[in-house]
């Protein structure tokens, strides 16, 4: 049970690059967001969400803030492994300034801690000890996520494709485990999302080195109010 | 120990080493209602005194066991940690063990001097066991009111938890449960020990007392490979 050797490179062909890819899509890696609904919880119990119907428009509204966010962020992290100039004590502090709720703050950091804990074991890299560092062994998600997909060998491009499949199948299926929507409508509702908001792919992959103070952070006010409610909520089922 | 079997099987495989000290780890499984946070909280009124102890609980609804240990007073607050299992509490221990690892590694860390940590996972079917890669050891707890044919019904809990413990033997007579055919199924089922007791009672759980101080005593004595 010790920790392997936290040595290694990152793997840079075609074959490791698909593999890697995959492994990280999937709904079972082992990065404890099974936990976590991605607010949909928050919103359905609080009042926003009373009908699976609006399904598509939480995750409208959930791609267009946090997802578009998240993209950028990204895109910029990724961009600067790449460049050799990631400064983790900054992106800590860019990805802080951009998550308003104190709750959010600590969940972002809890999964970061998973995502970091998951990497490390599964592709060891020099880089992954570096990540946590700013804040003794607590990235925010998006930092720790970002510098995985990296060591693992993902495209920026990539790596924001995964993240954002992963923010979608958080709120489909917590809308399966909540109010038992069929899980091939859940599927539907998850394919039609990812095309619709393809475009953050891009958008955030073109990031690259553009200074932080030039990356937009659009959010939306009750995103933040619903988690700190959900927060303190007794009987939830969810974390986040 | 019952069912006639001195030891249970991780003597006969590669069983994990204590990395420099890292404290035991024991997952404690079984369906909803068997006697998972019961067995806990006597655990810890028993073995608080002589080994320094932490627990995590794996809850449906946010925090209710915990709470329910924390009310109980069988150990300080800070010792007791609640993780949320999203609807999956088998998921939790097998699949995507992350967010309990996290926990139990940060509750190790804050407390410094742990000996033994429990995990009590939430209340699931009798397929969920605990990853290796979670715990070290782990009991499951079954009981005679849930159907004395759940040993006969078999599934990777009752057959390869390192203990099996059939508890509330004291309703059996109330349940029409036969805790001697159940024994009976267990050791058929499995290769290690089983413990018929109700866990409630005075001294209910000296004996999975002495087995965990068997467990502590081997890993924190195990030679590092």
């Amino acid at each position: 049970m010790t920790d392997p050797i936290l040595e290694g490179s990152r793997p840079r062909n075609d074959a490791t690059r698909h593999a890697a890819r995959t492994v990280l899509t999937d709904g079972r890696f082992p990065s404890g967001g099974h936990a976590h609904s991605a607010g949909f919880e928050a919103a359905a119990t609080l009042g926003d969400l009373d009908h699976p119907d609006e399904l598509d428009r939480f995750l409208d509204g959930r791609l267009a803030t946090t997802g578009a966010t998240d993209a950028w962020l990204v895109g910029a992290i990724t961009a600067r492994i790449a460049n050799n100039t990631i400064d983790w004590k900054e992106t800590d502090t860019e990805v802080q300034a951009r998550i308003m709720s104190p709750a959010l703050r600590t969940v972002s950091r809890t999964l970061g801690r998973q995502w970091l804990r998951a990497g490390r074991r599964i592709w060891p890299d020099p880089l992954l000890n570096e990540v946590g560092l700013p804040n003794s062994g607590n990235p925010h998600q998006v930092a720790a996520f970002a510098a995985v997909a990296s060591v693992a060998g993902l495209s920026p491009t990539d790596a924001i494709a995964v993240h954002l499949h992963h923010l979608v199948s958080a709120v489909t299926t917590a809308a399966v485990r909540l109010h038992g929507l069929d899980p091939f409508t859940a599927q539907r509702h998850h394919l039609d999302a990812l095309e619709r908001w393809h475009h953050l792919t891009k958008v955030g992959a073109a990031a690259g080195m553009t200074p932080w103070r030039d990356l937009p952070a659009p959010s939306g006010p009750m995103t933040d109010i619903a988690a700190e409610r959900h927060a303190r909520m007794n009987g939830r089922l969810f974390q986040s | 120990m019952g069912a006639g079997h001195d030891h249970h099987d991780h003597h006969d495989h590669p069983a994990p080493v204590s990395p420099e000290g890292r404290p035991l780890r024991i997952g404690i499984g079984g369906p909803v209602g068997s006697g998972k946070t019961s067995l806990v909280a006597a655990l810890c009124k028993t073995l608080s005194d002589e080994l320094s102890l932490g627990v995590i609980t794996n809850d449906i609804f946010t925090s209710e066991d915990a709470e329910a240990l924390r009310s109980q007073g069988v150990l300080p607050t800070e010792r007791i940690v609640a993780v949320e299992t999203g609807c999956c509490p088998h998921t939790a221990i097998r699949d995507d063990i992350s967010a309990n690892l996290d926990a139990v590694e940060q509750l190790e860390a804050r407390l410094g001097d742990v000996d033994v940590t429990l995990v009590e996972s939430g209340g699931d079917n009798l397929t969920a066991i605990f990853s290796r890669g979670l715990v070290d050891r782990q009991i499951f707890v079954i009981d005679t009111a849930g159907g004395d044919d759940i040993p006969r019904k078999g599934g990777p809990g009752v057959a390869t938890a390192d203990l099996l413990i059939i508890n509330k033997i004291d309703l059996a007579p109330h349940v029409g449960a036969d805790v001697e055919r159940m024994q009976r199924d267990a050791a058929e089922r499995r290769t290690g020990p089983v413990e018929a007791t109700s866990v409630t009672a005075p001294g209910g759980v000296a004996q999975i007392a002495a087995w965990i101080r068997v467990a502590v005593h081997e890993w924190h004595n195990s030679v590092p490979s």
